[in-house]
């Protein structure tokens, strides 16, 4: 029973509270770019002549209404106008846990070298590591990607994906630290 | 163009997770500790299924599609938060009318 919770310890409520630690410094984060001075800062997607879409951000709610005030056929065309912070930029938490995991791998080499043996596995989790980190980056950029026509939900699903992904790289770190020391 | 190359962003990373998971889970699976496999075990699931969507053909997935983001959606989050943070009503006014 002991076992159990000195695993359930280390392998979980760890790492769970390197993610909290994670997720409200990324919370302020994106509060501090999303929210300046008490106003909302938003993303403007913009459609040109010649029908080619494009960003500008941020941008305050003073500008918008200057640009729909100033009605200049020769301006782009305003499509969509999206609060510059929203949950898909919680994403960036995933590539903090990927780290964190790269820390513990690095830890764990570390005091392997110290005690002169590295466990035959541990090149496995680097490489596993990194490719969860090459998906990541991957989700990521689809997300940074995504047109004002795309279902918000997909965004929210790769957010999901990405943190959840990060959450299971660090916790397989532990795992490697916990029995590697 | 965009929404092509944001769908295959899509298709690349969430078969990337799920293979990656697979193969993680089969090998952290040998090593770990009896609550170890219980936690990846458990977190590979959700990597799967919630990955699924981004894998699988679309026709499959017609209900989980969501609801496309209108135009008029983002008006509308511009609007709750103005109202939420005060601004000129001469402003507001102007937004709304571009809204209707």
């Amino acid at each position: 029973m002991e076992d159990i919770v000195r695993d359930l310890v280390r392998i979980v409520l760890v790492p769970l509270l390197i993610m909290l630690g994670g997720f409200l410094l990324e919370m302020l984060a994106i509060r501090a770019r999303g929210v300046r001075k008490g106003t909302y800062k938003f993303k403007l997607w913009l459609r040109r002549a010649d029908g080619s879409l494009h960003h500008d951000a941020p941008c305050n709610i003073g500008e918008i209404a200057r640009r729909v005030r100033s009605r200049d056929q020769r301006a782009d065309r305003l499509v969509d106008i999206i609060q510059l912070a929203s949950f898909e930029d919680y994403t960036g938490l995933s590539f903090d846990l990927c780290i964190s995991a790269f820390t513990t791998d690095i830890v764990v080499l570390l005091n392997q070298r110290k005690v002169a043996q590295v466990a035959p596995w541990a090149a496995g989790t680097i490489a596993f590591h990194f490719l969860s980190l090459v998906w990541v980056t991957v989700l990521v950029t689809a997300n940074q990607r995504m047109g004002p026509d795309q279902p918000e939900t997909r965004a929210k699903r790769r957010t999901v994906q990405a943190i959840v992904l990060g959450f299971f790289t660090l916790v397989s770190g532990f795992i490697m630290l916990w029995g590697a020391l | 163009m965009m929404r092509n190359e944001t769908d295959l962003l899509d298709f690349v990373g969430s078969l990337g997770a799920v293979l990656t998971t697979i193969a993680a889970v089969v090998f952290f699976g040998q090593r770990a500790s009896d609550v170890g496999k219980g936690v990846l075990y458990s977190l590979g699931v959700v990597i799967v299924i919630v990955s699924l969507p981004g894998i699988a053909p679309r026709r499959w997935l017609g209900q989980l599609r969501g609801h496309p983001r209108a135009s008029h959606e983002g008006w509308r989050s511009l609007l709750q938060v103005s109202l939420r943070n005060p601004v000129d009503p001469q402003v507001r006014d102007e937004l709304q009318r571009a809204a209707a």
